[in-house]
């Protein structure tokens, strides 16, 4: 059969192209009836389509009507006419049902998908004490749906792009018309539409197909499944990039701060979200130079030290056969070996990981002379603090950073932990994200946006939205509390 | 000019000031010691008055190009032939100063940290770091830079913590050493503050009026010149004139003397920060000599010059074996400081005015 694109009038010959377009597909169902004394037939897609819909919506309708025309029937469904066969195999897949009659070359597209929707509950690694519970799940719409919920504006702009020569996967584009920096919405858009992939998985394919900096360690996107980060980010004058099929929202452009930054830093009392914040920035620190520092400290500046802690600790280094670099490797790549096993277990076997990790291996070696006590606490104060970030992405950045700061402390001392402190300074400068400088406001540095970064000033004192993603208005609110005035 | 290449008037004032706190903060107070005795904090002063004048001179030359760098400015006044051996001097220059630092701050690195680190391991940390950063854009260059120059405030509360230990007596008399010593003292001020020069490159790249430029270079110096004067003044209180001759870098050992909390050694944590500082001053170098190569060769971008430059600068640092030879790096960079700071511009300027050089105003 030669390729075309309009309908037949024969009703034998669409069945059989439609059939052949989707290469006899045994989930491709016809249901043939009779409507006004003409043969009709519904094609749908067995598993795509949602069977109660067809029965309740569709047959009853056909069925309990005569002498009348076809299209008014179905007022209760979404519905279209259409000529385009192709255009009608195009919904066939996305879950859609076909209504075609026998000497009529039009047909009729009725929406009948099911969506298997899972409950928009709370992402379990973006937890919060305070705060909305919902969040994001793998259906786009739903995702919308809650974005658009707590935006209500018409300057709220969703724009679709299908990516993925075969999977098509529908990606939304979400902004702020009025807020956003225009440049940017055109930078994303043009990044997005120039995907080409025969696959695209979100978030992991689009985060990497469009970032600034793929050889950095550091993401670059701000990964949430929760709504509500995601509408701040958005009224800062970001972008949220969504895609079907993923609990995630990105976030473009964001700064390194964003990713310390815990939703619930804005539900609690600002002095204790400052310290909260303050604790977070501090774990940055020593979840990449504790080891290092004290690699550096017990092999080369052990004066440092005042005399009787550096009794003890040589006291619980005479037996250890390996030097403090080995030591520290050894230890930090067996909890990097348990926290990986524990990542993907069912929380049952879990306990056993935490068992053989904590109490074998941690007692153990120890007694077996391979590794100090003090290693043991240095290793275990590391690794809890890389923990503290809220954002999975930059622990896992964090965690790596730590060896090449050990091998530097090794070879130099302090000396090689000042430097590897400058090229990472040097590297955190150096990246930019959709234009935006990725260490902003330290650098460049602007005293204006420190308000929420190191510390969180009291909402009503968050005047204006923090500068690095160049919004079109800079003033967010106006003075809240005037009635504080008139007392 | 666009937007990427272009830095702000604060950033040049942190920059400058950064620049001019270079290695010299360590031995300064032993220098001006061994000349001016308990006078010493004035030869800071008088010296920082000494900068202001040559940062003025500079700056006079400077205003009658806006838009040019002295690479710029010396062809057009000296022409195309004599302008080429000029910028080639200036990089010399340039490449040299950022040696006998980059020479200075190993000597403190093998003396103070790392005895047993062979000189090469050393240089190639500079090495690779500092092509890293020169290589940036400068406006990333400054960006790094300013968050560098916020290290001067934790490298003052370290050397404040002398302030314990201070005898006002050990100043008197101030006027031990005699006028004339203490202004023939002041001289080494002038040379712990060279470094300032790197405004003679990027005057043209900072926004705002030339004179606010001028403020803020002129500000910035007046800023390091209270630190040193602080830090000469902490220094020759806190030891005896009769130990100060017995210490070449007295900061450390003031540092070395003083329990910080629960570390005895202060200055095991000062140097690194020290060092970090250094290390910035070193790519200001860096930058300028290979903004002078790229413009020589009429390059768009100072990239392609940077490699050259630092390893050109490291191999100098490794070739003297002597303790002689090192110091003779600095001496000749502190020497040609003097010409091509001082002489030059002045010659540049008086030859613009004759000539009547001046750039047109666009």
């Amino acid at each position: 059969m030669a390729p075309t694109n309009h309908a037949f009038s024969e009703l034998k010959m669409n069945i059989s192209y439609v059939e052949q377009s989707l290469y006899y597909t045994d989930d491709l169902k016809q249901q043939s009836l009779l409507f006004n004394g003409v043969q009709s037939v519904l094609l749908y897609i067995d598993s795509l389509v949602d069977q109660e819909i067809i029965q309740t919506h569709v047959l009853t309708a056909l069925n309990g009507q005569a002498d009348s025309e076809i299209y008014p029937l179905f007022t209760t469904l979404e519905s279209r006419k259409d000529t385009d066969l192709q255009n009608g195999i195009d919904s066939l897949i996305q879950g859609k049902c076909l209504c075609i009659l026998d000497g009529n070359p039009e047909f009729y597209i009725l929406s009948t998908e099911k969506m298997y929707v899972r409950n928009t509950t709370e992402p379990e690694n973006e937890g919060v004490i305070r705060g909305p519970h919902n969040g994001f799940i793998e259906q786009l719409s739903v995702n919308l749906n809650l974005i658009r919920r707590q935006i209500i504006s018409p300057s709220l702009i969703v724009r679709y792009f299908n990516v993925g020569e075969k999977t098509h996967t529908k990606i939304a584009v979400v902004y702020l018309q009025d807020v956003t920096n225009p440049a940017l919405i055109e930078e994303v858009k043009e990044r997005i539409s120039s995907i080409s992939s025969d696959m695209v998985l979100a978030p992991g394919f689009i985060e990497e197909f469009v970032e600034d900096n793929p050889f950095s360690l550091f993401p670059q996107q701000l990964s949430t499944e929760r709504p509500d980060r995601v509408i701040a980010n958005l009224m800062e004058g970001r972008v949220a990039i969504l895609a079907e099929g993923s609990p995630s929202a990105l976030i473009a452009p964001v700064t390194f701060f964003a990713f310390y930054q815990s939703p619930d830093d804005y539900h609690g009392r600002w002095i204790v979200s400052s310290f909260l914040r303050l604790i977070r920035m501090m774990s940055f620190v020593i979840a990449f130079t504790l080891p290092a520092v004290y690699i550096a400290t017990i092999s080369f500046h052990s004066a440092i030290l005042p005399l009787e802690l550096a009794h003890t600790i040589k006291k619980s280094l005479q037996s250890i056969p390996f030097p403090a670099l080995v030591e520290a490797m050894l230890l930090e790549l067996i909890f990097e070996v348990l926290r990986e096993a524990g990542v993907r277990l069912p929380s049952r076997v879990g306990q056993t990981i935490g068992i053989v990790g904590g109490l074998v291996i941690g007692d153990a070696i120890v007694r077996a002379g391979l590794v100090s006590y003090t290693m043991i606490i240095v290793v275990s104060l590391t690794a809890i603090s890389s923990f503290l970030v809220p954002s999975h992405e930059m622990s896992s950045a964090v965690r790596i950073l730590r060896f090449p700061m050990m091998i530097g402390a090794a070879l130099f001392g302090y000396i090689g932990i000042a430097f590897g402190l400058v090229i990472l300074t040097i590297h955190l400068c150096k990246l930019e994200n959709f234009g935006s400088p990725y260490f902003a406001p330290v650098a460049p540095f602007r005293l204006k946006d420190m308000k929420d970064v190191w510390i969180r000033f009291p909402i009503w004192a968050l005047r204006e939205r923090p500068h690095d993603a160049r919004p079109q208005r800079l003033n967010q609110q106006k003075f809240s509390r005037s009635w504080k005035k008139r007392e | 000019m666009n937007k990427e290449t272009t830095i702000t008037r604060g950033q040049l004032f942190l920059l400058i000031m950064k620049f001019e706190i270079g290695v010299d903060i360590l031995s300064l107070p032993y220098r001006i010691h061994l000349l001016s005795k308990g006078g010493g904090w004035i030869s800071v002063f008088l010296g920082g008055f000494l900068i202001q004048l040559i940062i003025l001179l500079c700056w006079l030359l400077m205003r009658r190009f806006p838009s040019s760098s002295i690479y710029q400015i010396v062809t057009l006044i000296a022409g195309k032939w004599i302008g080429k051996i000029l910028i080639i001097a200036y990089v010399g220059y340039f490449l040299l100063m950022g040696t006998s630092v980059l020479v200075n701050a190993y000597g403190v690195i093998n003396r103070w940290m790392l005895q047993d680190t062979p000189r090469w391991a050393i240089l190639a940390l500079f090495l690779f770091s500092s092509i890293y950063l020169v290589r940036q854009k400068l406006r990333i260059i400054a960006r790094v830079l300013v968050l560098i120059s916020f290290l001067v405030l934790p490298m003052m509360v370290l050397i404040s913590y002398g302030i314990k230990e201070i005898n006002l007596l050990y100043l008197l008399p101030m006027t031990e050493a005699g006028w004339p010593n203490i202004i023939s003292g002041s001289t080494e001020t002038l040379m712990a503050m060279f470094g300032f020069e790197f405004f003679l490159v990027v005057f043209p790249m900072v926004e705002g009026s030339s004179g606010g430029k001028l403020k803020s270079v002129a500000l910035a110096s007046a800023v390091v010149v209270m630190l040193y004067a602080f830090t000469v003044f902490i220094c020759s209180t806190a030891f005896s004139p009769q130990q100060l001759d017995l210490m070449p870098e007295p900061v450390i050992y003031l540092l070395r003397s003083i329990p910080l909390g629960t570390m005895d050694r202060a200055d095991f944590l000062f140097l690194p920060i020290w060092l970090i500082s250094i290390f910035g001053a070193i790519c200001g170098y860096y930058y300028t000599a290979s903004y002078g190569i790229s413009y020589l060769f009429k390059q768009k971008h100072h990239k392609k010059a940077v490699p050259y430059v630092v390893l050109a600068s490291c191999v100098i640092a490794y070739l003297p074996h002597q303790k002689e030879n090192l110091e003779l790096i600095s001496t000749i960079a502190n020497r040609s400081a003097y010409f091509f700071l001082m002489i030059l511009p002045l010659l540049l300027l008086v030859l613009s005015y004759i000539l009547k050089r001046k750039e047109k105003m666009i």
